[in-house]
């Protein structure tokens, strides 16, 4: 209960700042016509009635559009990543081979990807998805050899001493220890493919939220672009829920 | 049970005859593996760059079905002999054969340890079955299933098949680990300290338990441990590794001389002294050349109660031993007519008499085995020959008596005198009056113990001899040459003389002291009051 009410304090107080910050600006910019300024800094009432005049079967659609990038653009990113990472992990001569490369793609701007992934694939899906999978496939590798390296070697001469074979140890042990914190990696790295995804489709990807907030901002609606964000935001919010309640379930015995 | 008479239980009194024994039992579990390992020398490089050799020239043979205890202190390498025996890391030089050698293939090995006793993603069951179908993988998961209870039972952790390993207690982890080590059938069993981290009553519960199982169906058991009273419970062999390199130091198995249980803590603490002397940095060189001399390098015999170490010595069964500074006052008498002679003086910083040891050797006049290890005059006549001429003061000295150094510098018959770390600090409190400073030796093997002190020339007018009293009540840990010429002297306790300096009463002596007589007559008077 208590939670509950701060939780809500913490909202309040921000709606306030927002409120507040509007108003002032509003009374201190004298160079505009009020009719402007209004749409320009939008009150969070403006903001509500904007939601309700949506069309929410479009929103669906832009959402649900997001939503298939996103997914697209992780899974690939995962499906290329988590078998690389237990390579550098685990075996010397990939580590050597593939890990500077890696580290230095990660410090690649992928923002300035995204303007050169339009350039070659034009507007389309593939665009986004691959932005997406450029922003998160290298982190997710580091972060997946660094989970499959940190697995105790206590666990791995046990599977030695059980005359395992490289390949059942990597099934059977070194894989389920490190799985609880690849799983978590992995939810950190669907935060940052919505980031890239909405940065994509404001790039100039066609459709999708980010695409939406890019329209409503030619057309001077920051209600409606503050909307967006607030979208986004919140599908971030549930797919992080989403993959948190997974890893509890699935990695009871790591919490 | 437990350790009676070593040579009588431990296998060398069951004849390699076992293998029909084996048959009858019908079931896939023998009489255990031998385990033999010959000559092993196992080397870790250390970040410093230096080598570590924890074996060197390692030789053990373990009969099957025997249950060894290997005791030694943290560092010796009690889990590296493990690993290797394990298969879980290669030796560098040497064999480690399991096995008689008649069956076929590498006998099945399990390992067990303190640390992530299991896996914790799994359940109890799962963890027994995990074993289980590791050790044939022909086998059904019906037939899993169907086993992991009679192991289960074995432990007494029936019941708790479902249970995750967070949720059992410190104690059924262990038994879990016992559970999961025997669930793959293995003829060797290998138990790294298994009950290192357990109360006393589920520790005493736990060896019964191992003590059982061993009886019950006896393959070969050796366990790692630093506690005795653990090791005499369950083991039929006692090994005792020393420090890194030097390897067994006694084994009940290979020699009649049978020690009790103060007697193995004895050795234990042996080691541990001279651990902490530092003493095995100087030790090792001395081992080294010994080796390659063809000496019998490590039946330098420490940690054995004194008199023994006579009894060995006189024998002939070591070509030297370990000494105490207080001991060696005692047994010089007795060993006078062995003409001994110290040859390594090994001391600690901030130490008392009782840290310091010296190797002792007798029959000076007849070998000189020795001579190239270290010369005749000890650590610091090496580390005199040692000394970079340009870059310290021409005249470096050192006599035996370090008393007798300082004193040198004051009759201005050299620039420099070597000491110890620990001698260099009492004389604290007369640094400033003798304008004393100290250099770091250059490159020396041990830095870390041993300074050059330098005075400046100039002072040190007082009388030589009221001098030399105050020096000798500074310097309880005398040098060992003063114990060599006169055994009879009796060395004050290092904690009295400790307490003196530190309580302040030569600080004040000294601060009285107007730079003429040194007030000697309040400094002894005190003495003999203390």
């Amino acid at each position: 209960m208590k939670t509950i009410t701060f939780g809500l304090g913490g909202f309040l107080l921000v709606l306030l700042l927002w409120g507040g910050g509007a108003v002032y600006v509003r009374m201190i910019r004298t160079d505009l016509p009020p009719a402007t300024l209004e749409r320009l800094y939008p009150l969070p009432h403006q903001v509500v009635a904007a939601a309700a005049e949506l069309p929410w079967l479009e929103v669906l659609h832009q959402a649900w559009l997001s939503t298939c990038r996103v997914l697209l653009g992780f899974c690939a990113a995962a499906v290329v990543a988590l078998p690389l990472g237990c390579g550098i992990g685990r075996l010397r001569a990939v580590a050597e081979g593939l890990e500077p490369v890696n580290d230095f793609l990660r410090y690649l701007p992928v923002a300035g990807f995204s303007s050169l992934t339009i350039f070659l694939f034009g507007t389309g899906d593939i665009g986004a998805v691959l932005v997406v999978f450029l922003g998160t496939v290298f982190h997710l590798v580091v972060a997946t050899a660094d989970a499959v390296r940190r697995v105790p070697t206590a666990y791995v001469d046990l599977g030695r001493t059980m005359a395992y074979g490289a390949v059942h140890r990597l099934r059977r042990i070194i894989l389920p220890a490190a799985a609880p914190t690849v799983f978590d990696n992995l939810r950190i790295a669907v935060g940052w493919a919505w980031s890239y995804v909405t940065l994509a489709e404001i790039m100039g990807i066609q459709g999708g939220l980010g695409h939406a907030i890019e329209v409503s901002r030619r057309y001077i609606r920051t209600d409606q672009v503050l909307l967006w964000i607030t979208i986004i935001g919140l599908l971030g919010l549930l797919s992080d829920q989403v993959m948190r309640a997974l890893g509890r379930r699935w990695f009871r015995w790591a919490t | 049970m437990g350790y009676v008479a070593p040579l009588a239980v431990d296998g060398m009194s069951r004849q390699p005859g076992t293998s029909e024994a084996t048959e009858t039992r019908g079931t896939s579990v023998g009489r255990g593996a031998t385990i033999s390992v010959e000559g092993v020398t196992k080397t870790f490089r250390l970040a410093r760059g230096d080598d570590l050799v924890v074996f060197s020239n390692l030789t053990l043979d373990i009969a099957a079905g025997s249950f060894v205890a290997i005791l030694g202190l943290s560092g010796c390498g009690k889990s590296t002999l493990l690993r290797l025996l394990a298969g879980l890391d290669a030796p560098d030089n040497g064999r480690v054969a399991l096995g008689d050698g008649m069956t076929q293939g590498r006998p099945r090995v399990g390992l067990m340890l303190q640390q992530y006793p299991s896996l914790p993603w799994l359940t109890v069951g799962q963890n027994i079955g995990l074993a289980l179908a590791s050790r044939n993988s022909a086998r059904t998961k019906r037939q899993v299933r169907e086993r992991v209870p009679y192991y289960l039972s074995r432990v007494g952790l029936w019941g708790w098949q479902h249970a995750y390993p967070r949720e059992l207690s410190g104690g059924m982890l262990q038994r879990l680990a016992l559970a999961r080590t025997l669930a793959m059938e293995p003829e060797i069993l290998l138990l790294d300290e298994p009950l290192g981290a357990l109360d006393a009553l589920t520790r005493r519960d736990l060896q019964q338990l191992i003590r059982d199982l061993h009886a019950a169906e006896p393959r070969t058991f050796v366990m790692v441990t630093h506690d005795v009273d653990e090791a005499l419970a369950v083991a039929d062999r006692l090994i005792v590794l020393g420090p890194p390199g030097t390897g067994v130091l006694y084994d009940s198995a290979t020699t009649a001389l049978r020690l009790d249980r103060e007697e193995l803590v004895r050795l234990l603490q042996g080691t541990r002294v001279t651990f902490a002397a530092g003493t095995w940095s100087g030790y090792a060189p001395v081992h080294a050349a010994a080796i390659a001399h063809g000496v019998p390098g490590y039946d330098l015999w420490l940690g054995m109660s004194d008199q023994e170490r006579c009894a060995a010595l006189r024998a002939g069964r070591a070509a030297g031993a370990f000494f105490t500074l207080p001991a060696l006052v005692g047994v010089l008498n007795e060993l006078a007519d062995l003409d001994p002679v110290i040859i390594h003086v090994f001391s600690h910083p901030g130490a008392s008499t009782s840290c310091e040891h010296m190797l002792v050797r007798p029959h000076a006049r007849t070998g000189d085995a020795w001579r190239w290890a270290l010369p005749r005059g000890g650590l610091e006549e090496a580390i005199v020959q040692r000394i970079d001429g340009e870059a310290f003061p021409d005249r470096v000295v050192w006599y035996p008596d370090r008393a007798e150094c300082v004193l040198a510098l004051g009759r201005e018959e050299a620039d420099a005198c070597i000491t110890d770390v620990t001698f260099a600090q009492q004389l604290l409190p007369w640094w400033r009056r003798w304008r004393l400073r100290w250099l770091p030796l250059p490159d020396t093997v041990w830095p870390d113990l041993w300074c050059v002190l330098v005075v400046p020339r100039r002072r040190l007018t007082a009388e030589p001899e009221a001098l030399r009293h105050a020096l000798l009540a500074l310097t309880r840990d005398a040098s060992a040459a003063a114990v060599h010429t006169a055994g009879h002297v009796q060395y004050p306790d290092a904690s009295r003389s400790m307490a003196r300096l530190r309580d302040g009463t030569l600080a004040a002596a000294f601060a009285r002291w107007g730079g003429g007589r040194l007030p000697v007559e309040s400094i002894l008077s005190e003495r003999c009051r203390g």
